[in-house]
């Protein structure tokens, strides 16, 4: 005969009382999972053409397959050399839909590493291995991963993440036996869609803590640079990205995603300014933006980059964030319609029938929104590192020369906006290359914006290392497992008192 | 000495189970003289190896274990059986509550954590006493009173505290 007893990991040191001799008994410790999810930045999840399973072609002629970072050869085959109609045609369709494409992951979803690109899955593979000594008397670390729609807005990708947090602690606690809260590892823009599903979603009691790592918290003005001039490097990432801003601009200036990466109202340089866009003549700045409203001074300023033809001081806005001309390659949308009225305003915008600037107008004031509602709240338990060291554009600079040949504004990696000055000479404000400090994307005032005065051990940390292989850092992993090691401490806490 | 740990299992191969030399399951424990468990077993052995001394000396025969007579008792002729001094026993392992069913995915292996060495205090039938789990995270009570023990884990969580202190220096 068997005495069986189980007890709540929490109450392992009550007395176990009345084993009755010539007995075998048991006391089963009912430990508690605490899933780690892993939630990449943008384009760090496989996207396929919603619907499908991603392998074939679809009524358009293109692969069912549209984003997979896995396959060098998909990539190179599909977006290196392509202009911005067939990046728009893979990823975004006629407008904007966030329906149009869904996350290439397994059936069913199972630990989400399918969809997610693989080079995360070094760090996630250490971490779901690691020796978590004396803990695992008491907790299971399942690791998982989060794939979203990079394209679609955070707040929907939040949701998306709530309610899949909800599964996930459905399933352990069917598994272990008990669960009830996770830990998010973020990376860049997985940072606002954790963001957004613990504090617009509802997930904030569901999440133990977030440990965030490179997050443009208040955004990124790298952001505006590669929708002016493309993505930086001379590599095959940048001409897979996108390496002139038509390139970019058609994905990211079509997509709420990579909209909300902007600088929002709170973002502040490096050195603490409000205004990080200056327009500079012999270095001196001749103006600064924003005094206080990005969307308004900057981004709703439909940029003109070529001057009118004419003669005298041109005055057009080469600093506007989007050339409404470079929106829809396809030119498929008819001119802008009647403006729509109620709830459904944001959707008739988005409607074909809809003009490219008006539909951008629409996906700007998302973005905004966006921005606004989550502002700098963030889970009360978060830890978060930034890189340092590579350069990076906390701030924007244009600077002012006399032009005699250039004519084209969109280089390859590079903008000049073109305009004629007060005494009629031809001009270009060229876009300098960054110089803040940051890993490369994110400069270190944003990714610090949160960050606690007196956060406990591990605290907020720098890394030097560069945005997007952040995590593949040695010391990075590190930090990462000691930080998950004080959530469960606080986890710990929360049952034991302490 | 191997001749003498033969006859002392195969002695007791049929008693029931778990006791001092075998566990549960009917595996053989190791013979530990300093588990106080054992005692008993140890002056059982000891015994059988003089004996196998002393036949070795005198060139084969058996060396007649010395016997003694029975302990005088005042109980009646008409009941002279003396009542079975039955021994009693407890065995209690700590472990993780096993996974309740298989994830939907193969990539997770929880590992099961071992408990050995877990310090533990026991009061009861079995005495008053503490000691540590042994290395299959189990201990073992023989040779003790017929009632019901209680088992107390106090020091589970000191080293996990101890754990997040050096970890979270």
């Amino acid at each position: 005969m068997t005495d069986t007893r189980t007890v709540d990991w929490f109450e392992a040191d009550k007395a176990q009382e009345n084993f009755a001799t010539d007995t075998a008994g048991e006391v089963l410790v009912q430990r508690e999972a605490i899933p780690i999810i892993f939630v990449p930045g943008i384009m760090g999840s496989r996207l396929r053409r919603a619907g499908t399973d991603g392998t074939g072609k679809g009524p358009d002629g293109l692969p069912n397959m549209r984003w997979d970072p896995d396959s060098s050869m998909f990539m190179l085959k599909h977006f290196s050399g392509e202009g911005p109609l067939q990046r728009k045609r893979m990823l975004i369709g006629d407008t904007f839909n966030p329906g149009f494409l869904e996350v290439h992951n397994s059936n069913p979803v199972g630990d989400g590493f399918q969809g997610i690109m693989s080079d995360y899955h070094v760090a996630l593979r250490r971490l779901r291995s690691n020796n978590w000594g004396p803990l695992s008397k008491i907790f299971v670390f399942p690791v998982y991963a989060f794939g979203y729609n990079w394209t679609d807005s955070n707040k929907n990708s939040g949701a998306k993440l709530a309610a899949r947090i909800t599964e996930i602690i459905a399933q352990e606690k069917s598994v272990i036996g008990m669960c009830e809260k996770v830990i998010l590892v973020s990376h860049s823009m997985g940072g606002l869609t954790s963001r957004a599903a613990s504090e617009l979603n509802g997930a904030k009691s569901h999440i133990l803590g977030i440990i965030h790592g490179v997050q443009p918290a208040m955004g990124a003005a790298a952001a505006y640079w590669r929708i002016k001039a493309g993505f930086e490097g001379f590599g095959m990432t940048s001409r897979v990205l996108g390496n002139s801003g038509p390139n970019v601009t058609v994905m990211l200036g079509n997509a709420p995603g990579g909209l909300q990466l902007l600088p929002n109202a709170d973002y502040r340089t490096n050195d603490g300014k409000v205004g990080w866009l200056q327009i500079t003549q012999k270095g001196q700045a001749t103006r600064t933006l924003p005094k206080a409203d990005p969307y308004k001074e900057i981004y709703r300023v439909k940029a003109v980059s070529r001057p009118p033809a004419g003669k005298g001081a041109s005055n057009n806005t080469y600093w506007g964030l989007v050339d409404p001309d470079l929106l829809d390659p396809q030119q498929v949308s008819a001119p802008a319609s009647a403006p729509a009225k109620g709830k459904d305003a944001l959707a008739n915008k988005l409607k074909p029938s809809s003009g490219p600037w008006e539909r951008y107008l629409a996906l700007l004031a998302e973005a905004e929104s966006f921005h606004k509602a989550l502002g700098k709240s963030k889970h009360p338990n978060t830890f978060s590192f930034h890189g340092t060291g590579h350069d990076s554009a906390d701030k924007i600079t244009l600077a002012i020369e006399s032009n005699w040949i250039r004519s084209n504004p969109y280089e390859v990696r590079g903008f000049r906006g073109l305009f004629r000055d007060e005494n009629g000479d031809s001009m270009q404000a060229v876009l300098q290359d960054p110089d803040g400090d940051g890993d490369g994307t994110v400069p270190v005032s944003s990714a610090t914006s949160l960050n606690g005065p007196s956060n406990t051990p591990p605290g907020d940390q720098s890394f030097e290392v560069e945005h997007q292989p952040a995590y593949e850092n040695r010391a990075v992993q590190d930090f990462t497992i000691r930080a998950v090691i004080a959530l469960a401490k606080k986890r710990y806490q929360e049952k034991r008192g302490g | 000495m191997a001749r003498a740990d033969e006859q002392l299992y195969a002695a007791h191969r049929d008693d029931p189970q778990p006791n001092p030399l075998f566990d549960a399951q009917g595996n053989r424990r190791k013979l530990d003289p300093n588990d106080p468990t054992q005692a008993d077993v140890q002056r059982e052995w000891r015994s059988r190896y003089t004996a196998e001394i002393a036949k070795k000396k005198s060139g084969g025969a058996a060396a007649k274990p010395k016997t003694t007579p029975p302990a005088s008792s005042n109980r009646s002729t008409d009941d002279p059986v003396l009542p079975c001094t039955i021994k009693h026993w407890l065995v209690i392992r700590l472990g993780a509550r096993p996974n309740q069913k298989a994830r939907d995915h193969e990539g997770q292996v929880d590992g099961q954590p071992g408990y050995a060495g877990e310090k533990y205090a026991a009061s009861g039938a079995c005495g008053t006493k503490e000691g540590m789990l042994d290395g299959g995270s189990s201990l073992r009570f023989h040779n003790i009173k017929a009632g019901h023990c209680t088992i107390v884990f106090k020091h589970f969580y000191e080293d996990i505290e101890a754990f997040f202190k050096e970890q979270l220096r």
